[in-house]
């Protein structure tokens, strides 16, 4: 069976080397590398964000010839930045993720993240970390086949954390939506990973199964850090 | 909802309209009484002209206004604040300056020119994403820089009285306007009014930044070239005909996202209803003054408007202090 997303060449110039990819359904791909790695790079040329080069395909369409609404049930991108310019009620930013109006698929989403307390909030009023969760529910409310989201769990406490990386893998394995997800907690993606992707200087540097690439000579390389007990600590 | 907001504005702005051809009532009446045919020619030749144009140019800046705001996402980018108004009236004196005044199109084409000039500069000066002091003092020394040179043009007029003329287009006049010029200005007002309010989900969802905008599939380079020319040829037409009028470009959409929920790109068919509103009333306010002659309207709206502006921005220090 063919991969539910292929990438083939993509590109972004000074940012993203030559880079072809593919994705498989029901899978959670995590996405590591220091700052400036091409973590974000990556998931832009997945998105068509910067006029990559290359070709994107998802479930056999490429979602630049995809009209809004078709392109909203292909793909889903999380900036990293959790900014919003206009103070929107919190169910109002969720549902830009929609084409068209589906109250069900806001309800949906807000259940499964907590969020109906906060529907008829202003985003601008909430915390970072509430704001945070909004923004996923606008990302996740369509269902697409690719969810591409940049360290969703930035800003979230302990248990949010943990919860979201629950909620994440429940899709891809029930719902069967291919995710990649950059990350900077090398914990969390050795528990939630099914696979690992490890960028570095604008490449893929390695890609495997997580437990082994996270215990392999990678991370030295490629962080400059080392196990320590537990944990880990900078190389001298 | 949405289109029962959008209904129940449309039918406000009729009865303003229905109002301003009726406004005052006495003299109409007594005249249709008299000779019903002056009548006739007085509601067609002098109001319809005039209260059209209020309907248009108002509508023409708010749609503008609701479109470069979203698209700076910048609540006081606005036709007048980011200096398009006076680039375009920049672009209407040279062009009558080389001209004259009798030639309707050609002041139209160097208004529209003026107007897309200025847009690009501050373009060029902000950068797309601009901070709100970046945006408005780019804007500002656009303007002075357009009003300067609007100046040198009418000292440089070779008679007095072209240069009473300009002065008095340049307050913002809708008075002693044909229908043929009317036509000028509301084909391409209405025309902008219908383009931008396309773009609608596009400026929504720039709300969530360029990025998700963009993976959303909206070329934005090209977005922000439409609105820029569409602005600068609704915001231009207009001011070729009637003059700069001030903030009404920057009040409109903010009362239309407060009644659409604070979207920017679904505020901007709200926002040129409420305009083309906004700019109805300031017209009865002239004739309502006690002065015993008509206040241009450009007066009228920055009295009305300057405050407001001023309200805006205490209220937005007062909220970064928080």
């Amino acid at each position: 069976m063919s991969a539910l997303v292929a990438a083939q060449g993509l590109s972004l110039p000074g940012r993203l080397r030559e880079t072809s990819l593919e994705l498989a359904g029901g899978t959670l791909t995590c996405l590591i590398g220091p700052n400036g790695s091409g973590k974000t790079s990556l998931l832009h040329a997945l998105a068509g964000i910067g006029r990559p080069g290359g070709s994107v395909r998802i479930g056999g369409i490429d979602p630049a010839t995809a009209g809004p609404a078709q392109r909203q049930r292909l793909l889903a991108y999380l900036p990293a930045s959790r900014d919003v310019h206009w103070p929107l009620a919190a169910a109002d930013l969720i549902a830009l993720g929609l084409a068209a109006p589906d109250a069900a698929a806001v309800d949906q989403v807000a259940e499964a993240l907590d969020l109906d307390e906060f529907r008829g909030r202003r985003v601008d009023r909430l915390s970072t970390g509430e704001r945070s969760r909004v923004l996923i529910a606008r990302a996740l409310v369509a269902e697409p086949k690719l969810l591409l989201l940049d360290e969703p769990v930035s800003n979230l406490d302990p248990r949010w954390q943990l919860r979201l990386m629950d909620h994440l893998r429940s899709l891809a394995h029930q719902r069967g939506q291919a995710l990649l997800v950059a990350m900077h907690d090398l914990e969390l993606a050795r528990i939630y990973a099914d696979r690992l992707i490890i960028m570095h200087e604008g490449r893929i540097a390695a890609d495997g199964d997580p437990r082994a690439l996270l215990e392999g000579p990678h991370i030295p390389q490629v962080f400059g850090i080392e196990r320590a007990g537990e944990g880990w600590r900078p190389l001298a | 909802m949405r289109a029962r907001l959008i209904l129940l504005l449309a039918a406000t702005l009729l009865a303003f309209f229905l109002l301003s051809l009726l406004t005052p009532w006495q003299p109409l009446a007594e005249l249709m009484d008299r000779d019903p045919a002056l009548g006739w020619a007085v509601l067609q030749e002098l109001r319809l002209p005039r209260a059209l144009l209020a309907l248009v140019y108002g509508a023409a800046l708010g749609a503008s206004g609701a479109a470069i705001q979203a698209l700076f996402a910048n609540p006081l980018a606005s036709p007048d604040l980011t200096g398009t108004t006076s680039g375009a009236a920049l672009g209407a004196v040279v062009t009558a300056y080389l001209l004259g005044f009798a030639a309707p199109l050609a002041l139209s084409i160097g208004s529209v020119a003026g107007a897309l000039g200025a847009l690009l500069l501050l373009l060029a000066l902000a950068g797309p994403r601009a901070e709100t002091a970046t945006l408005l003092l780019s804007g500002l020394a656009i303007s002075a820089m357009a009003g300067a040179l609007t100046t040198l043009a009418l000292a440089l007029a070779s008679s007095p009285f072209a240069f009473y003329d300009a002065y008095e287009w340049l307050m913002g006049s809708l008075i002693d306007r044909s229908l043929a010029q009317a036509a000028f200005a509301a084909i391409p007002a209405l025309a902008i009014v219908t383009l931008l309010q396309r773009l609608a989900p596009a400026l929504d969802s720039l709300a969530l930044g360029e990025e998700v905008a963009q993976s959303l599939g909206h070329d934005i380079g090209r977005l922000r070239l439409r609105i820029v020319c569409l602005t600068a040829i609704g915001v231009g037409a207009c001011v070729a005909i009637c003059g700069a009028i001030g903030f009404v470009g920057l009040i409109a959409p903010i009362f239309a996202r407060r009644l659409t929920g604070g979207h920017p790109g679904r505020a901007i068919l709200p926002a040129a209803l409420i305009g083309g509103l906004l700019l109805l009333a300031a017209d009865l306010v002239t004739r309502a003054a006690p002065l015993g002659r008509t206040l241009p309207i450009g007066v009228v709206t920055a009295l009305i408007g300057a405050p407001f502006f001023l309200w805006l921005v205490a209220h937005m220090r007062w909220k970064l202090a928080r």
